[in-house]
C-alpha cells in the first residue's frame, strides 16, 4: 500500500502552532530538467495545489505569454478575488522508502505572494489520511480505487 | 527519497528548530544550508542559481512570525 509521510512542525518558532508540511517537487512537463522543489503547507481547505506565479521561472514556464487562461481565485479568509493562471505540472511526491510518485495535476499559480500549498487535488487521490499529533509524524495511505 | 536533495532539504527544515530569523521571507535551501532570502522569491530564485551550482534548490516561505495564519 502506497504510503506517503508528512510532518507537523511548529514553525516560525517552536511556539507557534504546528503545520503540517511535506516535500513536493513541482516540474514542467514539457522539459523534467525545469523544476521547483518545495516545502508545502498541506491545505485541506483548497481546491487546487498552488503557487506564487514567480514559481513558474524555475519552471521555464511564462503563463501570460503562453496565453493560459486566467482563472479567479479567493482565500478562505479574504473577500477578495485576485486572479492566477490554472496549468498542469508534474506533482512527485515521495512514499517511505523514497520511490517517487507523480501525478500530472492542475496547479494554480496566484498572483500574490501565497505559500506553497497542496490542495485537494493531490489529496484526493489518496483512500486516507491519517493525522497524529502526539508523534507528528502523518500519512496518506492507499490510492482511491479509481486512481488504480 | 530517490531525490536526495530535496530529502536534505526537507530534513533541514525540520530539524532547524527556529526559522523566526526569516519571518516572513522565502528561503531556498542547498547543502544544508540556507543560501538565499529575501521577501521577492524572484530574487531568491536568481541569488540560489548562482549559489547552488550543480544542485536544485529547494524553496519554501516562512510564515510572519506576528501574524496568525487563516487559510
Amino acid at each position: 500500500m502506497l504510503k506517503v509521510p508528512f510532518e507537523l512542525k511548529p514553525y516560525p518558532s517552536p511556539h507557534h502552532s504546528p503545520k503540517p508540511v511535506m516535500s513536493v517537487v513541482f516540474a514542467n512537463p514539457s522539459d523534467e530538467s525545469k523544476k521547483f522543489p518545495s516545502i508545502c503547507l498541506l491545505d485541506s481547505g483548497a481546491d487546487f495545489c498552488t503557487l506564487p506565479l514567480s514559481a513558474q521561472l524555475r519552471l521555464g514556464l511564462d503563463l501570460k505569454k503562453m496565453n493560459v487562461a486566467k482563472v479567479p481565485m479567493s482565500c478562505a479568509c479574504g473577500n477578495k478575488t485576485f486572479f492566477g493562471y490554472k496549468f498542469k505540472v508534474n506533482v512527485t511526491i515521495y512514499d517511505m522508502e523514497g520511490k517517487p510518485f507523480t501525478n500530472l495535476l492542475w496547479v494554480l499559480f496566484a498572483k500574490s505572494d501565497t505559500m506553497p500549498l497542496i490542495g485537494r487535488n493531490l489529496m484526493d487521490i489518496f483512500e486516507n489520511m491519517s493525522y497524529n499529533n502526539t508523534e507528528r509524524k502523518d500519512y496518506f495511505l492507499g490510492l482511491r480505487e479509481e486512481e488504480l | 527519497m530517490n531525490n536526495p536533495a530535496i530529502k536534505e532539504a526537507f530534513n533541514t527544515f525540520i530539524s532547524k528548530k527556529d526559522w523566526s530569523k526569516y519571518s516572513g521571507e522565502w528561503v531556498a535551501i542547498c547543502n544544508d544550508k540556507v543560501i538565499s532570502s529575501h521577501q521577492d522569491l524572484k530574487k531568491v530564485i536568481k541569488e540560489s542559481a548562482k549559489k547552488c551550482k550543480g544542485k536544485v534548490p529547494t524553496f519554501t516561505k516562512i510564515p510572519d512570525k506576528n501574524v496568525a495564519m487563516v487559510l
